[in-house]
């Protein structure tokens, strides 16, 4: 590969210690925040996408906007909503959805 | 009579009290002088361990480089953000030093940017203050809307690139034993934005609930950083392998994508030419029933390597799935930063004060107002 040589690599699994509950680079409004509701979100970190995810269904990769902010609009139904930046554990924010009904 | 000798020293007298004026404020960047930064971040502020190092060129501290600093302000940031701010406490330490490398020559190992004069010019609780959504675009330099580390000792910058490390811990009340988790974003420039990703080809692995498309982080593909590729899958744990090359159209004479049919993977194909691959174990994620793993490639300081385009993909052990026994997700292009221009800032960032390396971002800076004796 000439001068474009590239060194090895390494791999770095998900963390499994972090506690998804406490601070983090994700801030909900309102938190907890509600099925059925908009939810304002603002991420701080320097991850240009994020995902976020409700239960099992499909993560949904989103680039947060000027100042770090999405919406989610509404939210769907289901018990926990999950943020990852994919840049370890400050990186994560887990919360539990109020229902409504 | 030689008057050099003598006029040069009042030369530089005027000069330097000339640049202070045209630096009152000494803000860093200066463009945000009175403009507010387009970004927030985190910096030092945020309540869990990060070790940061941030490394500001001299030509953008102005007469800051001739005087000693006495210590710096963050303000919060404002703009569309009229977020009510909670009180809270952090623990931060600040070490300055003259750092022997400058923002484009920044490496993702501490050690490598941290200068030999490293002073701790501050090591204590934060006071974050209660503050309200501003009236004022930017935020005045003004408690609740900004906050004020002074130095312990003065700094005296010997080289030309400031190098500020800060390590964060969450405050604990020493009697109730609780800690705050504030949330106090500040003001901050995050440079260009890094080119997108690009998304080749459909993934052949279904499961349920859909896995999400590989992807990166792609503003960690700078020279002298660590590449990002990031995938996450459902939730149970499974090895995986991160194929990375430098071509999606070519395998050694063979036209990419290719399809695996034929070799027992049905409705997959290979979708780059791999020259590394990268074995990794997808891992349950600290919440929801998903898995997680990431493939870190380190990006040496080679000009050459500006702009290089790499293309990755992964190949998920699904014992059962098909005859191969492996699922192939979708892949993915990036380039590494072309490195136009020339970063005058550069950010390191570990989540823990124990890693020897972080992730490096270039242009990206909280926007600082330097105090200066």
């Amino acid at each position: 590969m000439n001068s474009r040589s590239l060194p090895s690599a390494e791999h770095r699994p998900g963390t499994t210690s972090a506690d998804p509950r406490g601070p983090s680079r994700f801030k909900v409004q309102p938190d907890p925040p509600v099925a059925g509701q908009p939810v304002e979100v603002t991420y701080s970190g320097p991850a240009k996408f994020v995902e976020y995810q409700v239960d099992g269904q499909p993560a949904v990769r989103v680039r947060p906007g000027a100042d770090g902010k999405f919406r989610i609009d509404p939210l769907p139904s289901g018990d926990e909503l999950m943020f990852s930046d994919n840049l370890g554990i400050p990186g994560y924010l887990y919360r539990e959805i109020i229902q409504t009904h | 009579m030689n008057l050099i000798p003598v006029i040069r020293p009042a030369v530089l007298l005027t000069l330097t009290a000339h640049l202070a004026a045209q630096f009152p404020a000494n803000v860093v960047p200066n463009t945000y002088l009175n403009l507010d930064g387009p970004v927030l971040s985190d910096f030092a502020f945020g309540a869990y361990e990060t070790r940061r190092q941030l490394l500001i060129d001299a030509v953008e501290l102005g007469p800051s480089r001739v005087r000693q600093l006495a210590g710096l302000q963050l303000r919060r940031n404002a703009g569309g953000d009229q977020d009510v701010l909670e009180a809270g406490r952090v623990h931060v330490r600040v070490t300055l030093s003259s750092s022997p490398r400058s923002a484009a020559t920044a490496e993702a190992a501490f050690t490598a940017n941290r200068g030999q004069d490293a002073t701790v010019v501050f090591d204590g609780v934060v006071d974050l203050p209660a503050c309200p959504a501003p009236t004022t675009d930017p935020a005045p330099w003004v408690e609740p809307f900004a906050i004020t580390l002074p130095f312990t000792v003065p700094f005296r910058l010997a080289s030309r690139t400031l190098c500020i490390e800060t390590e964060t811990t969450p405050y604990v009340d020493p009697i109730t034993g609780t800690r705050t988790d504030p949330w106090w974003p500040v003001d901050s420039v995050s440079g260009r934005d890094s080119e997108e990703p690009s998304v080749l080809g459909p993934s052949c692995w279904s499961e349920n609930p859909t896995p999400a498309p590989a992807c990166t982080v792609p503003n960690t593909f700078v020279l002298g950083g660590r590449g990002i590729f990031t995938l996450s899958g459902p939730a149970t744990p499974r090895t995986a392998v991160c194929l990375v090359g430098v071509s999606g159209t070519d395998f050694n004479g063979l036209p990419l994508p290719f399809a695996l049919d034929m070799f027992g993977a049905p409705g997959c194909s290979l979708q780059v030419a791999p020259f590394l691959q990268i074995p990794t174990t997808l891992m349950r994620a600290p919440a929801g029933p998903r898995t997680e793993g990431r493939a870190e490639l380190p990006i040496p300081r080679d000009g050459n390597l500006a702009g290089l385009p790499l293309f990755a993909q992964w190949m998920v052990f699904s014992p059962g799935t098909n005859i191969l026994g492996t699922n192939w997700t979708n892949g993915v292009s990036i380039r590494i930063d072309p490195g136009l221009g020339v970063p005058r800032f550069a950010w390191v960032e570990a989540p823990d004060l124990v890693s020897g390396v972080g992730h490096l971002y270039m242009r990206r800076t909280p926007v600082i107002r330097f105090i200066h004796n």
